[in-house]
């Protein structure tokens, strides 16, 4: 019984995270441009225009590929290890963003938020980290077992991609729409 | 462990990852028409609310020339010659076209007025924007965090067009090239067409 309500929690868990990595990851690949002036914000050299595109390209990737990998469940430790570290270092950054009081977008889920680092924002984050540790504890403490044909894995895994082309085109629009009204 | 609908049995893990799914494309559909009302809002109330009224005295301020590294604070004093004053955000996209367009419309403006583009963004920011970085004589980017307040500047990018007696002329959103020539279309339309010297 305690190994079933562990599975579901588990599962949500897993899915959730990667419903949130998948959004966050696409509507910033939307606008890189806007997340790249985060970026700098937060203290990057702005002189070094290669190294800025190529991060704030590889970093939302990195959350879409996470996302997909956790939703597939391959290599679950490796993957729910990374997802910890990435989510992890994404507290600590907003945490150094609101010591040095930076008053700079978050662009944490592209143009689909307009928030500036704030407090909320860093519970929000403090508690994905949180349960994204949980998920990595289960996981090595009981490694739960998902078996499943491979077609209905890659089938879960479209259903997740067509979910990152949904959100990619969200962040789009508004960003046109906020163009338009010129915010 | 499965879970069974009618004849049909799935997977437990097919089953959550699926609603989780649906629930997070609900709350994206949420966010978006969120976002949409926003917008609407905010396009239903035009920039009539916005910041200072016309025929209201400038507020004067002090400013840091930006592109000339750590040069001694400047005084605008708002009377003397039109000015056309906008503040604008590295961080939007509308202020970075208002800016091209003001490149391209400088040659005209600056036999008129004095164009000054303020903004309140760190220099990192600032620094990262190319229609910031680029400098034309014509107009100057300057950096204060003072004037937003005193203007009250909530969007960006926006304009006032002040005469040379220190009084708003006019005042828009300035999303593009249309939108700043309909505000300086007002200097020849005004009476206070002449320049006179502060005494």
């Amino acid at each position: 019984m305690i190994q079933d309500i562990l599975q579901v929690v588990v599962l949500l868990i897993r899915t959730s995270l990667a419903a949130v990595l998948i959004a966050a990851g696409a509507a910033k690949l939307a606008d890189i441009s806007s997340f790249a002036t985060t970026l700098v914000g937060l203290g990057l050299p702005a002189r070094r225009g290669q190294l800025l595109r190529g991060l704030a390209f590889i970093i939302p990737l990195l959350e879409v590929g996470l996302g997909l990998a956790l939703v597939s469940g391959l290599w679950p430790v490796v993957v729910n290890s990374a997802v910890f570290v990435l989510l992890g270092s994404f507290s600590i950054v907003v945490i150094i963003a609101l010591r040095r009081k930076l008053h700079v977008a978050c662009r944490c889920f592209g143009t689909l938020s307009d928030s500036q680092f704030s407090g909320k924002g860093l519970a929000r984050s403090l508690l994905l980290t949180v349960l994204a540790g949980v998920n990595l504890w289960i996981g090595i403490t009981y490694l739960p077992r998902f078996d499943g044909s491979a077609w209905a894995i890659i089938l879960l895994v479209a259903g997740f991609l067509l979910f990152a082309v949904a959100a990619a085109q969200a962040a789009k629009t508004l960003a046109l729409l906020k163009e338009r009204t010129a915010l | 462990m499965n879970v069974g609908f009618a004849d049909i049995t799935l997977p437990l893990w097919l089953v959550v990852s699926q609603w989780t799914l649906l629930f997070a494309l609900g709350f994206l559909i949420i966010v978006m028409y969120r976002q949409v009302a926003f917008l609407q809002q905010l396009h239903d109330q035009g920039s009539e609310k916005e910041g200072l009224p016309s025929g209201e005295k400038a507020p004067a301020f002090d400013y840091n020339p930006i592109n000339q590294g750590r040069a001694a604070p400047v005084h605008f004093e708002p009377r003397g010659k039109w000015t056309l004053l906008v503040f604008a955000d590295p961080g939007c996209v509308s202020c970075q076209s208002t800016l091209l367009a003001l490149e391209r419309l400088a040659p005209k403006l600056e036999q008129k007025m004095r164009v000054l583009v303020l903004t309140s963004a760190e220099l990192g920011e600032i620094n990262a924007a190319d229609a910031f970085r680029t400098s034309s004589t014509a107009i100057s980017r300057v950096h204060s965090d003072v004037p937003s307040r005193l203007y009250r500047i909530t969007v960006t990018p926006f304009g006032y067009l002040i005469d040379p007696a220190g009084i708003i002329r006019a005042r828009d959103i300035v999303a593009d090239e249309s939108a700043i020539q309909k505000l300086v279309r007002k200097v020849d339309r005004s009476p206070v067409n002449v320049e006179f010297t502060v005494s």
